[in-house]
């Protein structure tokens, strides 16, 4: 690190924080891809991930998570409040996520999780209560938070990281990356349909629910009367379907004009569940293209909210009709099965 | 048009789940079949070796019950059945149950269950709605196939053996089977009932594919809520089969009653829990007791497999020999060895035993097929003997301890008769008789 900080001119970023634990927790909701897009500002840290130009997961890690946040962006301050727009003169470069991930787990960041990196598939119903809550024996009841600094130097300089935990240092340099010029899911604001905000923790189960179907596809729709919201998937084995048939009890927010049915990938919006799980409330908007917007927001630990944001594009219906048609088909040639028989 | 409706409470759910686990373990695929007044689930092992059962009585054990049987023609079909695959099942009830703290948001409230059938445009699926709190409604729709089950027969008239137990007092000794073992042999003598977990060594050339293992619990009879077994009767069953059951019997205190009469007969399993009746019926492994096989063709067939056979036979005339003390315990363990040891091949031999007789009630004509398992048991038999010393050094260990737990078991006479008979059985081997030979000299 000191080679960095004592540089010349002083680093555009620096930031220390009590623990490496949020960080972590935030930016392994988006772990769905490799390479992360980074762009620093006034107001904190934007880190975006997309996967086929068709899902992007953004985590937004806000200054008021660190206890020191110095940004010295080289010309013009940027003015624009909107952390979710996209000035090319902010420092923004690509780095490798997993790796960044790793080395936040030094230091046992994910100690109370680490059973559900190993067995992925785990149902999630363990931790799904009050996820991530620090027991009695975490580090950070025990006084032994660890100090994470973070900085970045300029172009072409690394990434750096030093935790610090019990005496113990360990200097992480990531390299970083010439930036793609990332282009985001364009989601219309003025055009939306759909507006949901709910608890995530219904949204996880909904999701995991479907996906003992095993589906590739996952459908949304949202009517104004009852059922209100229903995620419907099919399998081989047949379809599962969850209603939240009481709008007002389960549903914070609900606006929807008028029928609106979307189809996506429904591993993509699995990858999406962790996010589910950590987060308190989601809220789920669709526009007129069916782009779907799901913004969760997390209650970070020692008070304070981040949001995380996921976009994904539609699977192509040509009219809602044809993709009935299609169902019914299918279920044309179960049936003649079944007659097969005795 | 629904056929079949019921509804169930969250704790007959969570009961349904427990019987399609244990189902779960004999075959993929559960077999559903529902009349007027019950619903019956069944499985049958794609050896069709064991069979189980689980009768869900409509107005007991679940809060609605009704099937209202289509109309083929002016006749109502009595039953309706259809097959699923039981992952399909497990998904749908997974990881809701157990206990209800964890899941107090979306705790179920109910779950309605419907079937479809229709000729023509009804599509024909298995619905399941789970409504749980906060109106959240899950809605499973799985297909199924039309097929009639198969039910294994079983008689009792022929039961002479029975004892019933508690099942947790069973699961306790089931704890104890050593791992990865294979048959489990049940046998009782002197007040005392020996529970024997085995396997048995499988060599392939110098290579030891399986170390033998036995693990004996001895339990006084006094332990069993009934006992009316035929002393020094040696029946043989699959302990991975025997495990599932008692896993299941042992979630509820209930009493697990078994009935069989002889080996390689079948054994019948039972056990009920409020509105839901538990049946297993498992093979047994054992001897022929019929010498109805011509000797002939597996002589030819073990000399021609064995051209060692003098040779063999001769160690096997030493190494018999070789542990006295045991005397009464060598035998029986050596009867084992002539049983065949990997599972999967022997049960498709006997796969028909257990329906045959349905059908014929002859039952000495069922057991026909014999012939085949013996030609395997030859070969195991071989098997063994070709690597005597180890196999017979493992086999007095562990006799030793099983004989000391049975105390009183000394009377190597009776158990030599007992043995005769069943050498008798074996008796186209020829090389078996010799070991006969040797012990009564």
């Amino acid at each position: 690190m000191s080679a960095i900080v004592e540089a010349d001119e002083p680093p555009i970023f620096k930031a220390v924080s009590s623990s490496a634990r949020q960080l972590f927790q935030l930016l392994n909701c988006i772990r769905f891809a490799n390479k992360a897009h980074v762009q620093i500002s006034n107001e904190g840290l934007r880190f975006a991930v997309e996967e086929s130009r068709v899902m992007q997961g953004i985590v937004f890690v806000e200054k008021a998570l660190f206890t020191t946040f110095n940004c010295n962006i080289p010309a013009i301050e940027p003015s624009d409040d909107d952390p979710d727009a996209l000035s090319p003169d902010l420092p923004n470069f690509q780095i490798s996520l997993s790796a960044l991930l790793e080395t936040l787990q030094i230091f046992g960041a994910a100690d109370a999780n680490n059973s559900r990196f190993s067995k992925p598939d785990n149902d999630g119903y363990g931790s799904n209560i009050r996820p991530h809550r620090p027991n009695a024996f975490s580090n950070q009841a025990l006084g032994m938070a660890g100090v994470c600094r973070l900085s970045y130097a300029g172009i072409g300089a690394p990434f750096s990281i030093i935790l610090e935990e019990s005496g113990v240092t360990t200097t992480c340099n990531l390299n970083t990356y010439e930036p793609e010029s990332p282009e985001e899911i364009p989601f219309q604001r003025d055009a939306m349909q759909v507006k949901i905000i709910m608890q995530a923790r219904w949204l996880f189960d909904a999701v995991s629910e479907l996906s003992s179907t095993s589906p590739t596809r996952l459908d949304i729709t949202a009517h104004p009367q009852a059922p209100y919201l229903s995620l419907s998937a099919s399998g081989h084995l047949g379809s599962a379907a969850v209603e939240f048939s009481k709008g007002r009890e389960l549903l914070e927010t609900f606006t929807v004009a008028e029928r609106w049915t979307q189809s996506y990938k429904f591993e993509m919006i699995r990858a999406a569940a962790e996010a589910m799980r950590l987060a308190s409330k989601v809220s789920v908007r669709g526009d007129e293209q069916g782009v779907l917007s799901l913004q969760f927001m997390v209650e970070v630990e020692g008070g304070g909210v981040s949001f995380i944001d996921f976009r994904f594009v539609p699977f192509l219906r040509e009219d809602d009709e044809e993709a009935d048609e299609d169902e019914d088909s299918q279920n044309d040639d179960e049936e003649e099965f079944d007659d097969g028989e005795p | 048009m629904a056929i079949l409706n019921f509804t169930l409470s969250p704790e007959a759910l969570s009961k349904l789940h427990d019987a399609l686990v244990c189902l779960g373990k004999f075959s993929e695929a559960v077999s559903i079949e529902a009349s007027h007044d019950k619903l019956v689930l069944t499985a049958l092992n794609s050896s069709k070796s064991a069979y189980a059962s689980f009768k869900l009585i409509g107005n007991k054990f679940f809060t609605k019950y009704q099937y209202k049987p289509p109309r083929s023609g002016n006749q109502a079909k009595e039953k309706f059945y259809c097959k699923i695959y039981n992952k399909a099942l497990l998904s749908v009830f997974k990881g809701r149950v157990g206990d209800p703290t964890r899941e107090r948001e979306t705790g179920i409230e109910r779950c309605d269950v419907s079937v479809e059938d229709g000729e023509g445009k009804t599509k024909s699926r298995f619905v399941i709605k789970i409504i749980c709190r906060h109106g959240v409604i899950k809605t499973y729709r799985l297909t199924f196939e039309s097929f009639a089950p198969m039910h294994a027969f079983f008689d009792r008239a022929i039961a002479t053996n029975s004892w019933s137990i508690s099942s947790r007092t069973l699961r306790e000794f089931v704890e104890h089977f050593g791992p990865g073992t294979e048959q489990l042999d049940i046998y009782s003598a002197e007040g005392r009932v020996s529970l024997t977990s085995y396997t048995e060594k499988v060599m392939s050339g110098s290579e030891i594919l399986k170390q033998p293992l036995h693990t004996t619990i001895a339990i006084d009879t006094l332990e069993f809520a009934e006992f009316a077994v035929e002393e020094q009767l040696h029946i043989v069953i699959s302990v991975k089969d025997f495990k599932s059951i008692i896993t299941h019997a042992g979630i509820t205190n209930t009493i697990v009653k078994a009935l069989y009469s002889r080996p390689s007969c079948p054994m019948q399993l039972t056990y009920s829990d409020e509105g839901m009746i538990t049946e297993f019926i498992l093979m047994t492994i054992g001897e022929v007791r019929t010498a109805s096989q011509s000797p002939a063709p597996n002589a030819s067939r073990a000399g021609s497999k064995r051209p060692l056979e003098a040779t063999s036979s001769s160690k096997r005339n030493a190494t018999s020999e070789m542990p006295p003390p045991p005397a009464s315990a060598a035998p029986s363990l050596k009867k084992r060895a002539t049983r065949p040891s990997p599972p999967p091949p022997q049960p498709s031999i006997q796969s028909n035993d257990l329906f045959v007789s349905q059908g014929a009630g002859d039952d000495d004509g069922a057991w026909d097929p014999y012939e085949e398992q013996d030609e395997m048991l030859l070969y195991d038999a071989d098997g063994a003997e070709s690597n005597p010393m180890t196999m017979n050094s493992n086999r007095t260990q562990s006799a030793i301890p099983s004989q000391s737990i049975n105390g009183p078991r000394v009377s190597a006479g009776g158990i030599a008769n007992g043995d005769s008979d069943a050498t008798q059985a074996l008796e186209p081997t020829q090389r078996l008789s010799q070991v006969h030979g040797v012990f009564d000299d």
